[in-house]
């Protein structure tokens, strides 16, 4: 398999993570999002991916959002926050999360052994 | 917001038209206010569209949830995907057989010349190996249907070849729909 086939199936499945785990921080919006994505090359995201995959995100009810001006002049931003449902979830996902890091290095280490 | 712009958000809206109004409204309303956060930062228009994706694939992916979401998915999406279905469905039926009986066809010539030239051999058949207007028979024959042999194995190996990648190629788009389904 390609470098990129590949890394583009395991962002996907870790992008969910990272979006929530951003947002649990503090409120945010897609632009926001999107810069606080792409300071890691591995998790860049295209607009075209990240926006429909937020309104999933709030469709499942894992996030909520609100639109709030924030200077005068400046339109509105959408900001996203995580529910108490997203919140919940992303306890479950630290912890898979965790089982997968330890099950990868236990598989690395005993191959060196 | 420039002309280009508005062209660009116009046809999203077009994609998105069998969403609620509202819920068309607030997509809108986010793509359009990235678009001035990013201009605010100087980021070239055109550039920040062709991230954006185009118009009709940006707001496919947002129609994709929406209809599993809304129960809308059945009717329309099925008369949508029916091409594609029935093409892939249809060429599956006729092409899979026919390279299948081609390959099995090669296979029994292949032994069927073998077996034939060894018993007439010992029976003394008449030879049905022609070259040209020589016919060939008894030993000769068999000797002669050797290549023959091989040269059917081969036809059978290529259509077995062809089979193998015509049917990871209907399993791949197969996957590719499903993959665009979930995103």
């Amino acid at each position: 398999m390609q470098k990129s086939e590949w890394l583009s199936q395991v962002r996907r499945g870790i992008l969910e993570y990272c979006i929530l785990l951003l947002i649990s921080k503090k409120s945010m919006y897609g632009y926001d999002l999107l810069t606080a994505l792409s300071e890691w090359e591995v998790l860049a995201t295209a607009e075209g991916t990240l926006y429909p995959l937020l309104r999933r995100l709030e469709r499942d009810k894992l996030l909520v959002s609100n639109w709030k001006e924030s200077q005068q002049g400046v339109p509105p931003r959408k900001y996203y926050d995580v529910t108490d449902e997203g919140k919940q979830f992303l306890e479950t996902m630290d912890e898979e999360w965790g089982n997968l890091t330890t099950a990868i290095l236990k598989i690395k280490s005993n191959e060196e052994s | 917001m420039t002309e280009r712009t508005n062209k660009y958000l116009d046809e999203v809206a077009r994609g998105l038209s069998k969403l609620p109004e509202s819920e068309r409204n607030e997509i809108l309303n986010e793509i359009r206010n990235h678009i001035y956060e990013a201009l605010q930062r100087q980021e070239i228009e055109e550039k920040v569209l062709d991230r954006l994706g185009s118009p009709t694939q940006l707001a496919q992916s947002y129609t994709t949830i929406s209809d599993l979401d809304n129960g809308h998915f059945a009717v329309k999406d099925v008369w949508g995907n029916m091409g594609f279905y029935f093409s892939t469905g249809l060429s599956g039926v006729v092409i899979v057989p026919t390279l299948l009986l081609i390959m099995v066809g090669f296979v029994l010539f292949a032994i069927g010349a073998v077996g034939y030239s060894i018993a007439g051999i010992f029976m003394n058949l008449p030879g049905v190996i022609t070259f040209g207007n020589i016919t060939f028979s008894g030993i000769a024959q068999f000797v002669v249907s050797i290549p023959s042999c091989i040269v059917l194995l081969m036809g059978a190996h290529f259509s077995w070849k062809q089979l193998r990648k015509y049917i990871s190629k209907i399993a791949n788009s197969y996957q590719h729909k499903r993959l665009n389904r979930i995103r």
